[in-house]
Formats: structure tokens, sequence, C-alpha cells
């Protein structure tokens, strides 16, 4: 919980302009100062994880059934990409799509896979 | 050469909707006793329907038998989190999985189609006769009609059974509370009230609603079987939830049933809903709210338990003529511990009813069914919807029991009291002995009427209490056989013109002679 206090309270002077430097330097002495010294390893792990989370908020995964198909789908990409303001493109291979794509960020999805198109044809045949 | 299935596949092909809409998606973080953690959906809007995708990484195969999605509910809102109650097998879920925003409050599919079924709160069908085709749905959370909206409660609901409808009469819009410890026959009284119904004209016929909370499976099948027997689901929906449902679709129920209530009410019918019961509701609700660590009160029951039942049963009215004048009547069941009513759960719901039938443990197994207490069982609003001929006939069997429960005390006594004493305990205990009547047995108003009439007017006089059921059963008949134009009379105008006052009273007169070996006394 501590632990967890002071991650959150780092990554916020980080995040509102403070130099690493400065907030790293300044985390060490207020540790010292309440007697927490022990915690910089777990704190530094825990401010480690929130940045990764917010790198992972701005990659696009790009879910295709093959790996060329990334490129054939570029301006797709592009347009998600540019929609969510995210930055950095990630791309898997999913053989479970048979074809289309498959783009996801951390809070959105947009689903052009030909897995998805079929499923829904045999919902639909099946269900009347 | 066409084949229809290909013809099919390939106009569904042609229907395809292939635009894209980026959907709004969050991951589960965590799994436990039904509730999830979800960490995205930061627009996620409270009791918001959200889908769990379980296709990821799914071969087509695989995606294709997941035939039945699966749903959470929006239940808190928190700083970094949703959380969510599953609405089903939280074994099908896992750590990382998709969860989508639907965009839709929680709603539930309504159509005339649903008349005869039983679902679930989802309103999925779970009696295996197949899919139910609905053209429309309504929210299961909604706030109920303000008082422009309604109009008094003017129309009786019989429920058949003599000793309501005479002294605690129910009317259209009217909630009514039944309440008592286990097995003193609360779910008889309901479901007495649903098979009376099919003695009411198809046009003013009422559509009933009977929710099963938490209730055993095995109850509910009997149930629906005593109610397929005597054709009374062709007006009837049953919701279901037994005890081995998720603490979240045993909170929904209520709501459900509530929502396909208010779906015939705004067309213009009369609609009766059962909830059975209000005390299985509040334990489940209560199980949820621990376990989405909302901080317990009273009993380890939630803040909001009483607004939880509070703005369910505020659901039931009666409609005005403008909005279509329909209604829905709420008949909640309250289960109490060793009689307590002054409990957390009873006291609220009494509080919050037009009035309650209270069932008492002693009279049942005196023999008294049902085990009405009438001194303590009141109706707040149901009077001024009863019917002229009932309430003629009404008034007196009220105050005959009450001095009889005066008197009840001196029974033991007996040798020692004086004549006048005596008859008055005689008249009470004929009184009560023709209110008794067996289960599944409900009785027309008009019958009623004139079975009360009879006792008012002499008819039991100088018979024994033993013999007063078959006195009324025999009356009966000999009316319906001898004197034809009584009933269809009382049925038709309801009420006592002082033309059928005669030929009732030349009736008994006629009765008592034609049958002296009742009258030996």
């Amino acid at each position: 919980m501590t632990t967890k206090v002071y991650g959150e309270a780092v990554y916020g002077a980080i995040t509102n302009g403070m130099a690493v430097p400065n907030a790293l330097s300044n985390l060490t002495a207020i540790l010292e100062k309440y007697g927490h010294s022990s915690l910089r390893g777990q704190v530094l792990r825990d401010l480690l994880a929130r940045f990764e989370k917010d790198e992972e908020k701005l990659t696009v995964t790009v879910r295709v059934s093959q790996t060329q198909d990334a490129e054939k789908f570029a301006k797709e990409i592009a347009m998600f990409t540019d929609k969510y303001h995210l930055r950095e493109t990630a791309v898997k291979v999913d053989e479970t799509l048979i074809g289309g794509y498959i783009l996801e960020s951390t809070e959105h999805r947009l689903d052009a896979s030909h897995k998805k198109s079929l499923a829904t044809i045999y919902q639909n045949v099946t269900n009347d | 050469m066409s084949n229809p299935i290909i013809e099919r596949i390939r106009k569904e092909i042609e229907s395809l909707d292939t635009s894209l809409h980026a959907e709004e998606i969050g991951r589960v973080v965590s799994v436990g006793d039904g509730v999830a953690e979800i960490e995205g959906l930061a627009k996620a809007q409270m009791s918001e329907m959200i889908v769990f995708d379980e296709t990821e990484n799914a071969s087509l195969e695989d995606t294709m038998k997941k035939t039945a999605p699966l749903f959470g509910l929006v239940l808190n809102l928190e700083e970094n989190l949703v959380k969510i109650v599953v609405l089903g097998d939280t074994n099908r879920m896992r750590e990382g999985m998709v969860a989508r925003r639907t965009g839709k409050l929680l709603n539930i599919p309504v159509g005339d189609a649903i008349i005869g079924r039983v679902v679930n709160p989802l309103g999925e069908a779970i009696d295996g006769k197949g899919a139910i085709k609905t053209d429309r749905s309504m929210p299961i959370e909604r706030i109920a009609y303000g008082v422009m909206d309604r109009s008094a409660v003017n129309t009786p609901i019989h429920t058949g059974i003599k000793a309501i409808d005479a002294m605690i009469p129910i009317g259209r819009g009217q909630r009514e509370l039944i309440i008592g410890d286990r097995a003193t026959g609360k779910t008889t009284i309901a479901i007495d009230t649903i098979l009376n119904q099919r003695f009411e004209p198809e046009a003013t016929r009422p559509i009933c609603i009977y929710v099963a909370v938490g209730q055993k499976e095995s109850k509910t099948a009997r149930i629906v079987g005593e109610l397929e027997e005597a054709g009374a689901m062709a007006y009837t929906i049953v919701v279901s939830t037994s005890a081995a449902d998720p603490s979240a679709l045993q909170f929904l129920a209520p709501f459900a049933g509530a929502a396909i209530g208010e779906y015939f009410m705004e067309k213009g019918k009369d609609a009766l809903i059962i909830y059975d019961d209000l005390s299985k509701h509040a334990v489940a609700y209560r199980q949820m709210s621990l376990l989405l660590r909302r901080p317990p009160g009273r009993e380890a029951y939630p803040g909001d338990i009483f607004y939880l039942h509070s703005r369910l049963l505020e659901r039931a009215a009666k409609l005005n003529e403008k909005l279509g004048g329909g209604s829905l009547t709420a008949l909640p069941i309250i289960e109490t511990q060793e009689g307590d009513v002054s409990a957390y759960i009873p006291t609220n719901v009494i509080s919050i009813t037009d009035g309650q039938i209270f069932l008492e443990t002693d009279l049942f197994n005196k023999g008294i069914r049902p085990a009405l207490n009438v001194g303590i069982s009141v109706s707040r609003v149901g009077s001024s919807a009863q019917t002229k001929a009932m309430k003629k006939v009404a008034g007196k069997i009220r105050l005959e029991l009450a001095q009889f429960r005066e008197l009840e005390a001196f029974m033991q006594f007996a040798s020692d009291l004086d004549d006048n004493t005596k008859k008055q305990i005689e008249s009470g205990r004929k009184y009560t002995e023709l209110l008794k009547q067996k289960q599944h047995q409900p009785m027309p108003f008009y019958k009623q009427v004139i079975s009360l009439y009879g006792a008012n007017n002499g008819l039991l006089d100088g018979a024994k209490v033993e013999e007063v059921k078959k006195i009324e059963g025999e009356f009966l008949d000999f009316v319906e056989r001898d004197r034809a134009q009584i009933m269809p009379s009382i049925r038709d105008t309801r009420t006592l013109s002082d033309e059928v006052d005669e030929m009732l009273k030349s009736a008994i007169s006629d009765f008592k002679a034609a049958r002296p070996e009742f009258y030996t006394a």
C-alpha cells in the first residue's frame, strides 16, 4: 500500500513536468526521512510499471492472420492511430482470424476480421 | 435448381453489415464470487450491459459454438476500475479477457409472445420451447410513473379467497404484501390469485407475472405445472431464478418482472405481479453489495436496501385514462422468522406497501387455511375498489369476526357463559369455518357474495359447525341449478339488487326446507 502511494506521488510529479533525476533524488530523501528507505526498490518498480502502462496506452496492437497482411492494412492502421492519438505499433499474428485485421488499443478495438464476419453470418442463419 | 439453405446463406452474406465501428473495451483484471474488476471502459455508465468476449484466440469453430454471450452489469464506477456483476457462469471468465461496452442500459425483450413462457431475468426462454420472438425491449431499471400519470385505484382484483376479497380487498394498481413464516401458505395465496383470474372476462383479465427469486427449481417447476394444468399459463409469465443462480440474476429478477408488467400496463392492460419472495431478494442484494465492497449497515444489508424495494414497488401503478388506464398490481411476499414482523426487511416492506396479509403458523396448524390473521391484516386502498355486491355482504362478517376474536379467550369456559355470548362464539366459529378454503380452489366473486350473503342471512343458523362447508357447497349448487338468474346478475352488474336480494332470501328458506338434515343443532 505504502509503495503504491509513493509510486503514485512520484509518477504525478514527473507527469506534471518535474525532471526525472530531481524527482528520484527527492524520493530518496523523503524515504530516508520517514524511515522507508527499504521500499526504494519496490517504489521504483511500481513507477516503472506505471510508465509501461502509459506506453501501452499509446500502442496500437495490430492482429493479422499472417505477417505480410500488416502492410496491406497500413492505411486503416494509420487512421486508427491518428483517431486515438497513438504512437507505437505492435504486430501480432493470430491465425484464428482467417483474414482481415483487428486493431486494438487499451480502450478501443476495431474488429475487421473474417472470423467475426463468418461467425455473424453463422449466427444470423442459425438463430432464425 | 436452388438449394434453400445455400440461398439463405447467400442472402445473409449479401446483407451482412460490413461497416466498421471502434468498440470501447476494457480488460478483466480479477474475477471472484460473481464480481469482475475491469480496467478500461472509462466511459461506462451505471447499469450498462457489458459483453465479455470469449472468442479471442478461439478458432472459428469454437467461436460459432458460443451462441449465448456472457453479459455483465456495471454496478460500481471507481477511479481506475469498473466493477461488474457477471450475469452468468463466472467459470467462463479468465484474466485479461476483453469486456466490451454495449452502450445499452440493461433491458429485457418484451412482447405478447412472452405470455405463457418461463424466462430468466434476461428474457431468455428457459422452458425448452424455443426462442421468444419479441419486437420491443423495456429497461429493467426505470423511474416509476409520477403522481400526475396515475389515477386512483378503483377496480378490484379478485383473489378468489373469500377472507381476502371480503375483508382485505385488493385493487388493481395496489401493492399488497403477503407476509408470514415459512410454510404458512404465502405462495398458495399468490398462485390461487393467478388461478382465479380465469374467471375474469378475457378483455379485463390481468396478465399475471410470477417472479421466483432464489426458489428451489423443483418448486418453480411444480408451480408452472399447476398453472399449466389449470390453463392459467395462457395469461401468465414466469420469471425464474433458482437458488443456484448468481446473486446478480436473483437481484435482477423482480425488476425484470416489473419491466414485463409495465409493458402490458403501457398497452392499457392490467397486470398482476408476484414477487416470491423479497426476503431472498434482499439476501441476494446483500451478498452482491458485500462482494462489491459497499459498506454494510444493519444486519449487514447495504444502506440502500430500502430504496431497492421502494423503487421496485413504486412501479406498481394505476395509470390515468390519458396513458391508457392500464395497471400493475404487486403482491410482494416476505418470509418472517418465528413470526417476527419487526425485523429489518419486513418492516421496510410493510411501510412501503398499501397493506398486508398476515399469515400465522398457529392458525395454519389449527387447520384454518388460508391461515390469515384478519385482525392485523389490512388493505389501505382496496376498499374503494371493492364491488358493491361484496361491500354489502362483507361489512357484517368483519364485525362478527372482530367480536369472535374478543370472546375467543373465553371459549374454554363455555359452560359458564351466557346464551348471548355462546351464540356469538358459535356464529364466529361458523364464519371462521366458512372462510376456510382448500388450496388451488379459488372461488369467483359472485359465488363468494352468495356464500357470505347466506351466512349473514340465516343459512347457517341451526347447523353444526362441521356441516358449514358442506352446506355452503350444496347451497351454491342449489342456487346455480334452481335460481339460474342470480349468479349471472351478480357477475355482470357487480351489485346486489333488491330483486336479487329477494331471490336469495327465498333461496335460503327453500334450501333450508329442502335439506332439513343439515339443521339439527
